[in-house]
């Protein structure tokens, strides 16, 4: 990473409207040609994010650079970024073919061109014959659709996009999310993409910057964020994580135990041993249901409700301290015979699957 | 419950009657005059009375004879061109500060915009003549121009303005971000989608401005006739088929471009 060009760059980007700060103190850096995904609750400043370095809103305080040039006294059009909005934002009076011709035609690129990359384009987003059609005529998904070929078209330097797929239905999502990941590793564009679907972020993005309030949480390869995040915040914001908070009532290194409020005692072996309040966490999928051989970390507890998932099945476990556990399990065979409410199970809390957060 | 529903269907139906009844009414009340004045213009007989006589477009020919009707129907196309580009320019400045900008007293604007709907038009039309006298300006075809305007200001900025409320300013930004300059962007985007509001706001002005008579009467008085003012100078000599004419000529029109202006706002 350290080897590639930085593409985008804030630097302490801080957007006041009034009283409400919506952006507060951000910095990073996309690389060129990287994938990074804005995640985090409605209002925590995504889209204020996006429209700053686009430049529909200026910075109250700090700085934005796009390939290294400050961005302060450059307006939107001259900016070489395309965007695709929350609201689709398609020129309602203009078809299809005329709307992604917009970028191409304000470029000046000659009508030749435009006649053989607007289909191009359409091809891509499977909107091949929709050309005449105009944007009143198409559905949401086709809509947006539309709108990322108009944005994609133009082969902008960097490409901002605000939920792009958030109004299409699970399939066709799951098929656009790698069609656009695959699109956009070949045209080698930077992008910078703002979504509410956590499974959106973990599968197109090389790396995720979590929200929250404003400012930034944690940045990191998805995986990062998934298996060591840094805060309660975002270990519940990406995916399900149990929650274990106590304080250590033994700190061998290598073998601490932590005792949490309830008087559950759980052996974890931590990078450090800190004094006070601490909290654990562990993905349901890492516990463990009926061990075949128990070790440490081993609870008895009562199911209390079970949630079948398809591939998946999660029971919601009371231990017998009156902590609350959710363990997943795949179903890996028709056969395989799954718990039932009210039934008696072990879990065990591997020790090496337990994560110090803050 | 089943006789019941039966009976309120039933008096039901003779509210729908009654409604019916009162609807048809009022509008033979609204369009009875108009109706016969349209018929009267094509009445053989001086003495606009019935039983009619016969068909005839002879006062038609007549009025397109009359080279005063003429000059009155030139000024009154100028002075209605003027006021529809000068009201439509003002309107649209005024309809993008109002819904764009925020600004001290943005409510106190609006409150005023409308106040000319309300005074009514002989009082504009003293205070338009004396404050005109007090500035030394004679009367001229500019300055109904002007008195025009101050008239169809208030229908041009709320017709464009509610148009440019419903304007997804997104629109801008997506046209800007893809490379087009501030000028291209309103010229590419904004204008072609808010352009079936102005459209019919140059529709109303025009209308009011061509049909105006109170204002008109008061300022330019002298020799320059529009339509209206024309039609009150042969009334003089009592109503005859050539004012018929002339009005059933006006109202066609006037129909005819209130009608568009309404298609024209009910378009996306
Ligand atoms: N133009 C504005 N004027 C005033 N406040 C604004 C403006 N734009 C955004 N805000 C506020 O800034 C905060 C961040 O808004 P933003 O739209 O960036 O959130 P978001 O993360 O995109 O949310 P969502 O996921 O719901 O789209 C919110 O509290 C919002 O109310
Ligand atoms: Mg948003």
């Amino acid at each position: 990473m350290t080897d590639k060009r930085v593409a985008v760059e804030l630097k302490a980007v801080t957007k006041t409207f009034g009283e409400v700060v919506a952006v507060d103190n951000v910095g990073f850096r996309v690389s060129e040609g990287e994938f990074i995904c804005l995640v985090g609750p409605s209002g925590c400043g995504k889209t204020t994010t996006l429209r700053l370095i686009a430049g529909f809103e200026y910075p109250t305080a700090g700085e934005i650079r796009i390939h290294g040039k400050d961005m302060a006294r450059v307006a939107p059009h001259r900016r070489n970024v395309a965007m695709v909005f929350q609201s689709y934002a398609l020129f309602p009076h203009m078809s299809v073919f005329e709307n992604v011709a917009f970028g191409l035609r304000e470029r000046g690129i000659d009508r030749k061109a435009i006649s053989r990359k607007v289909p191009q384009y359409l091809e891509m987003v499977q909107l091949g014959g929709y050309q005449e059609r105009k944007p009143g005529q198409l559905s949401g998904g086709q809509q947006q659709r539309v709108a990322l070929a108009r944005a994609l078209v133009v082969e902008p330097a960097l490409l901002l996009m605000d939920e792009p797929l958030g109004s299409l239905d699970r399939k066709l999502r799951d098929e656009m999310q790698l069609e656009v990941k695959t699109l956009l590793d070949e045209l080698g564009i930077t992008t910078i993409s703002v979504t509410h679907d956590q499974d959106e972020a973990l599968v197109m993005s090389d790396r995720i910057a979590v929200m929250k309030d404003g400012h930034i949480e944690q940045v990191g390869p998805p995986r990062d964020i998934y298996e060591y995040p840094e805060s309660v915040f975002c270990a519940t914001f990406l995916g399900i994580s149990n929650l274990l908070t106590g304080s250590l009532t033994r700190r061998d290194p290598g073998r601490m135990i932590l005792t949490t409020k309830e008087g559950l005692e759980l052996s974890c072996s931590l990078p450090e041993s800190p004094e006070g309040q601490i909290t654990l966490i562990i993905r349901p999928e890492r516990i463990l249901v009926n061990p075949s051989h128990s070790r440490e970390n081993t609870f008895r507890g009562r199911i209390e409700s079970v949630k079948y998932l398809g591939s998946e099945v999660e029971y919601y476990v009371l231990l017998l301290s009156g902590t609350r556990v959710v363990a997943r399990q795949q179903i890996s065979d028709a056969q395989d015979t799954l718990c039932r409410a009210g039934q008696e199970i072990d879990i065990q809390l591997p020790m090496q699957s337990l994560r110090l957060v803050s | 419950m089943g006789l019941s529903s039966a009976k309120l269907q039933k008096e039901q139906s003779h509210i729908r009657g009654l409604l019916t009844g009162y609807t048809v009414l009022v509008y033979v009340f609204l369009f009875l005059p108009i109706f016969v004045v349209i018929l009267m213009s094509f009445n053989t007989a001086k003495i606009g009375a019935f039983p009619l006589d016969d068909f005839t477009l002879r006062w038609y020919s007549e009025l397109f004879r009359d080279k005063t009707v003429w000059a009155a129907l030139v000024n009154s196309i100028i002075i209605s061109a003027g006021t529809t580009l000068l009201s439509v320019i003002l309107g649209t400045l005024g309809a993008f500060a109002l819904v764009r900008h925020q600004f001290r007293l943005k409510a106190l604007f609006t409150g005023v915009l409308v106040i000319p709907l309300i005074i009514p038009g002989l009082i504009i039309g003293i205070s338009l003549l004396s404050f005109y006298h007090f500035l030394g300006v004679h009367p001229s075809r500019l300055t109904v121009i002007l008195g025009h305007t101050a008239l169809a200001l208030p229908y041009t900025t709320l017709v464009i303005s509610s148009r440019l409320e419903g304007f997804d300013i997104h629109l801008e930004e997506a046209a800007a971000i893809l490379g087009a300059p501030p000028w291209r962007v309103f010229y590419k985007v904004t204008l072609p989608v808010i352009g079936s509001g102005i459209i019919a706001a140059a529709l109303f002005a025009w209308t009011i401005s061509f049909d105006e008579f109170i204002i008109t009467f008061f300022i330019m008085g002298g020799a320059k006739k529009t339509l209206p003012l024309k039609i009150w100078s042969l009334l003089k000599f009592g109503i005859s088929p050539q004012i018929n004419a002339m009005s059933a000529l006006i109202l066609v029109a006037a129909l005819v471009l209130v009608t568009t202006a309404l298609a024209m706002l009910r378009r996306p």
